[in-house]
């Protein structure tokens, strides 16, 4: 049994009343799936059309993998380099996934559930911008930052702030801010890098900012987070009779709570409902011993890494595929046109799927290529590429996947085209450039 | 723990383990991650082993309940299936490494060309005249020169053996026996393609792979790129993070007929260093002698990191 006393949906019923809530026009902050969830629960399926997709395309990549591998045939040289560079993206990005996860992990058990959607509501719209500023403050590369995002999202961070965080976060770290600068040797780089992706996240994030987050999620997400799992995952909504363990027949369950009840309100356009932040945060004190601590901290980092890999995997085999046999073949020949040249490199980051630390010593080969072209290649790559659009597919909808890779790739091009020439003369007139550093 | 979640976390150790034990990592990833790598199986490692301990009695996650997508049993053991597949192709082709296969423009130059022009502004003569360390794997090591250093970086240096390839092909020059003929100084292959760097050296020793460009190959290289010279290349990659960013680095074996050797094989050449008037440029070795070896426990290069 668990107390304090639950809400229908698994949650802690505010002990003060004062925390709900009053009607204001417009809404200050997006909502939060739990304030949507609380009270229009949309019933998920447990095998909608997204789950025989991704069975579908699992079993094709196993079927591949056994008809071009077969044991005991005869060796083809791409079997080399198909394994290298499978192998190798595997075994770099690996640490990373699994720190994402562990970070996710941590955040789920220690953060405090009310911290983010009130940090959230006190900033409103600034909230995004501080939101991506705030991203070097979670250190992660495009394959851990997944993890790392669900796991704030879980603390309640909206929608809107968790996909500026998604975009800005592998870019705004200073590893591969550093590493850009190494790579060029030149400060420009780096400084228009991190201006793009901050220009990017920001603009998402506000175009985001009113829609539902369920029509986005995919629906075992939205019920999740509705739920309030806090990552230990009970839900309490399902009838389960499994075994806590021993001490954990009282309220050993971080439970965050539906912070606000906007579901109701959103039938009525214009019109919302939100938490009283003033109030005091009442918090169900976690009584765990070091021992359910590191079983649960422990389950929570494994079931992240595992099913995180499943996707990274199927998008590694496509992006090994593609770098065995196209690599960058034919893309220089579109070097001297000012939009092919950034639509190319765009489609090259995309298809090379490198780490975001590396990436920058592949663009700098391409010498060919303009400032902005490789700036294109540079901020495009970690927040899209073929291992990253399967690895979105644990959180997100397909339509949303696309919707946001296309919202970006218009955005990126027109950054480089429209801003990086004025940004660039700014920074050369203040004497930033390749010897400034 | 569920025996498919088991059964892929199994997997995942067993192939991280056997690529840490057996060296194998040195063909996929940079040096300095191996530690990242070292590290993040003994996370993984040690947070299975609690998982296993801790929540075995309380069947933790043997429901569905969170959003993580354990799905029915049947998603879960295609689910396993896809874990496994890092762990089969090392079993079926056990440690691979890059070949000439995905090489797409043997005159493009390498990424770390943007360093360059650091190396190249750096032309101070080498001051230490230390004898030349034998040339093993760790081939990021640079040795200064133990001949006379020229202050004429236009020119190229002096070409000391240009005569007729020797009737053995593994045999040295008996730089004892003639003092005329320097010793030659062992450097990785990335360091012949930087034009002005280790000034005055002129004999080197190097190693590489084989590759024979093919007549199509040869009819996309550019015009100011001497095409008679392309019979045989050496090549080599250099990484930064890991293979899937790693670029070969090229310079043209003259010499030595291509017919006689085989596409990728791993040599040690000895001979006679024409670096490259510039960059981009191809630089050329006149090959005094070819030892077909085996590869190298660390076949990449490393990019300089500073």
């Amino acid at each position: 049994m668990c107390s304090p006393a639950l809400g229908p949906l698994g949650g802690n019923i505010p002990h003060s009343s004062s925390r709900l809530l009053h009607s204001i026009d417009p809404p200050p902050a997006p909502p939060t799936l739990p304030d949507l969830m609380a009270v229009d629960h949309l019933p998920s399926k447990a095998a909608g059309p997204g789950s025989y997709v991704n069975r579908a395309l699992f079993l094709l990549l196993i079927g591949l993998t056994v008809v071009l591998f077969p044991p005991l045939a005869e060796r083809q040289p791409w079997h080399d380099s198909f394994a290298t560079y499978f192998i190798a993206i595997v075994l770099e990005a690996v640490p990373y996934i699994l720190i994402g996860s562990l970070l996710a992990g941590l955040i789920e058990l220690f953060m405090p559930a009310t911290l983010l959607p009130r940090l959230a509501k006190r900033l409103g719209l600034f909230g995004i911008p501080a939101t991506a500023l705030a991203a070097p403050a979670f250190p992660a590369c495009e394959c851990g930052v997944l993890a790392v995002a669900r796991g704030l999202m879980r603390k309640g961070l909206p929608l809107p702030h968790t996909v500026t965080y998604l975009i800005a976060g592998p870019i705004m770290n200073p590893t591969v801010l550093f590493t850009t600068w190494l790579a060029f040797q030149d400060a420009r780089y780096p400084i228009l890098r991190a201006v793009g992706a901050l220009f990017v996240a920001v603009i998402v994030g506000y175009l985001l900012w009113r829609m539902d987050p369920r029509k986005i999620l995919l629906p075992k997400v939205s019920d999740s987070l509705a739920k309030g799992d806090d990552g230990h995952g009970h839900g309490h909504q399902h009838d389960h009779s499994h075994q806590h363990g021993d001490g954990c027949a009282d309220d050993c369950h971080d439970h965050p709570a539906p912070l606000v009840n906007l579901g109701a309100a959103l039938k009525k356009p214009g019109a919302a409902v939100v938490m009283d932040v003033t109030a005091p945060v009442v918090a169900t004190k976690p009584r765990r011993s070091f021992r359910q601590t590191m079983g649960q901290l422990s389950a929570n980092v494994i079931d992240h890494f595992l099913e995180m890999a499943a996707f990274f995997l199927m998008g590694v085999f496509i992006a090994a595929a593609m770098k065995t046999y196209f690599g960058s073949a034919g893309f220089s020949d579109v070097a001297s046109s000012v939009i092919l040249a950034p639509l190319a490199m765009m489609l090259l980051a995309f298809i090379l799927s490198l780490c975001a630390e590396a990436d920058a010593f592949v663009a700098a080969s391409f010498s060919e290529f303009s400032l902005a072209a490789l700036l294109a290649f540079l901020v495009f790559g970690p927040m899209f590429d073929i291992k990253l659009l399967l690895m979105y597919r644990v959180v997100f909808r397909s339509w949303f996947i696309f919707a946001i890779a296309g919202a970006m790739a218009v955005l990126v091009l027109f950054y480089v085209l429209a801003l990086v020439p004025l940004l660039d003369a700014g920074l050369t007139s203040m004497g930033i450039g390749r010897a400034a550093l | 723990m569920n025996p498919a979640r088991l059964v892929q976390s199994i997997g995942w150790m067993a192939f991280l383990a056997a690529l840490l034990v057996g060296g194998g990592y040195a063909s996929y990833i940079a040096a300095w991650q191996q530690w990242v790598l070292i590290a993040a199986t003994a996370l993984f490692g040690g947070l299975v082993l609690i998982d296993a301990l801790v929540n075995r009695a309380s069947d933790h996650h043997d429901h569905d309940h969170h959003d993580h997508d354990h799905g029915n049993t049947t998603d879960q053991w295609v689910q396993t299936l896809v874990h496994l597949i890092p762990l089969f192709l090392f079993l079926t082709l056990g440690v691979t490494t890059l070949g000439s296969q995905p090489i797409v423009d043997f005159t493009k130059p390498a990424p770390m060309s943007v360093l360059t022009s650091r190396h190249a502004a750096d032309e101070k003569p080498p001051a230490a005249q230390t004898p030349p360390p034998a040339l093993g794997n760790e081939q990021n090591s640079v040795v200064a020169a133990p001949v006379p250093v020229k202050t004429d970086t236009a020119t190229p240096p002096p070409i000391l053996l240009d005569g007729p390839t020797p009737a053995d092909p593994t045999a040295t020059p008996n730089t004892a026996k003639d003092p005329a003929i320097p010793a030659a100084v062992p450097l990785p292959l990335m360091e012949l393609y930087y034009p002005k760097k280790h000034l005055g050296v002129t004999r080197v020793e190097t190693i590489g792979r084989l590759m024979i460009p093919t007549q199509e190959e040869i009819d996309k290289v550019p015009p100011e790129i001497d095409r008679a010279d392309l019979k045989l290349l050496l090549y080599r990659y250099v990484m930064t993070c890991c293979a899937a960013d790693a670029s070969p680095v090229f310079v043209v074996l003259r010499g030595r007929e291509a017919s006689e050797l085989k596409v990728d094989d791993w040599v040690k050449i000895t001979g006679t260093w024409i670096p490259a008037p510039g960059l981009g440029d191809m630089a050329k070795i006149e090959v005094d002698s070819m030892t077909v070896i085996e590869q190298p426990t660390e076949p990449f290069l490393q990019a300089p990191k500073e």
